[in-house]
């Protein structure tokens, strides 16, 4: 028997599954779920904010100079820790809302 | 409904965590699923579909980690696969189930062997892994790059599987 008749005889074999309400009893049993949190939008909606804040890229280069020049040694240092420690306070929370451990072998 | 589809529904699922736009995608695959747990339970109606339920809610609650690397229905299939392994383990207790032993749990006769007798005898005489590998690949169309992603086996190992299965196949078919 070659690999075609194989490939028939599985074909001649292949069972159709009528639904019989399976799809109603899955969807039943699934928990509702929230929407994830539009991050995109928020921090895109900042961009645009901040864009028409500053008119333009040269206004903003200058008022962050201008920032910085004025701003204490540690202003930066804090900033970007500060921003990263919200970004992951914030990564670590949409994580937790689907947390479900699944055992697959060999993992 | 294409892979595109599938991953609309995926997205409006996860992004926007409509609930209902699950149901397309059970009623798409429910019919491989099931199939693919009644012939590997050797015709247990009862048995697959509870499996075949059990796959669909892992799947709907692990959705956001589908990164849409191989296709949804390897993705599925791969659920399925470690449900069903997972299930033969509980069954026997935390020791290692030899697939000697696993074989002869689903050697068993039900109202549905009668229907398809001969496809379950002829699948009966492989070890469990290569019956999985023949059905995925032969039944349900994968390819052996796609079936040794569901198997999570070399592509070596995966068609070593596949030429066992098949010369015992050969044998008793012919």
């Amino acid at each position: 028997m070659n690999d075609q008749q194989l490939q028939h005889w599985f074909m001649t074999h292949k069972q159709e599954m009528p639904d019989h309400d399976f799809s109603k009893k899955v969807m039943h049993q699934l928990p509702d779920r929230k929407a994830a949190p539009p991050l995109v939008w928020i921090f895109a909606s900042i961009g645009t904010l901040l864009f028409f804040v500053f008119v333009n890229l040269r206004q903003l280069i200058e008022q962050l100079s201008l920032w910085l020049e004025r701003a204490p040694w540690w202003t930066l240092p804090v900033t970007s820790t500060a921003l990263v420690i919200i970004f992951l306070i914030g990564f670590c929370f949409h994580e937790r809302k689907d947390d479900v451990t699944i055992y697959f072998k060999g993992i | 409904m294409s892979n595109t589809d599938d991953l609309k529904w995926i997205m409006q699922v996860t992004l926007l965590g409509n609930k209902e736009a699950f149901n397309p995608l059970v009623r798409k695959y429910q019919s491989p699923i099931r199939r693919f747990f009644l012939n590997l339970t050797m015709g247990d109606a009862s048995l697959s579909d509870d499996l075949s339920q059990e796959t669909f809610i892992k799947a709907y609650l692990q959705l956001s980690s589908f990164q849409g690397l191989s296709g949804f229905s390897t993705w599925l299939f791969r659920i399925a696969y470690n449900v069903f392994y997972d299930y033969i383990r509980t069954q026997k207790g935390k020791e290692e189930a030899p697939l000697e032993e696993v074989d002869r749990i689903y050697h068993t006769e039900n109202e549905y062997s009668a229907e398809n007798a001969d496809l379950y005898a002829a699948l009966a005489k492989l070890r469990m892994e290569e019956r999985t590998a023949i059905l995925l690949c032969y039944m349900e169309g994968m390819s052996h790059s796609e079936a040794s992603k569901v198997m999570r086996c070399p592509l070596g190992t995966l068609k070593s599987y596949i030429s066992a299965g098949k010369t015992k196949l050969a044998t008793l078919l012919q």
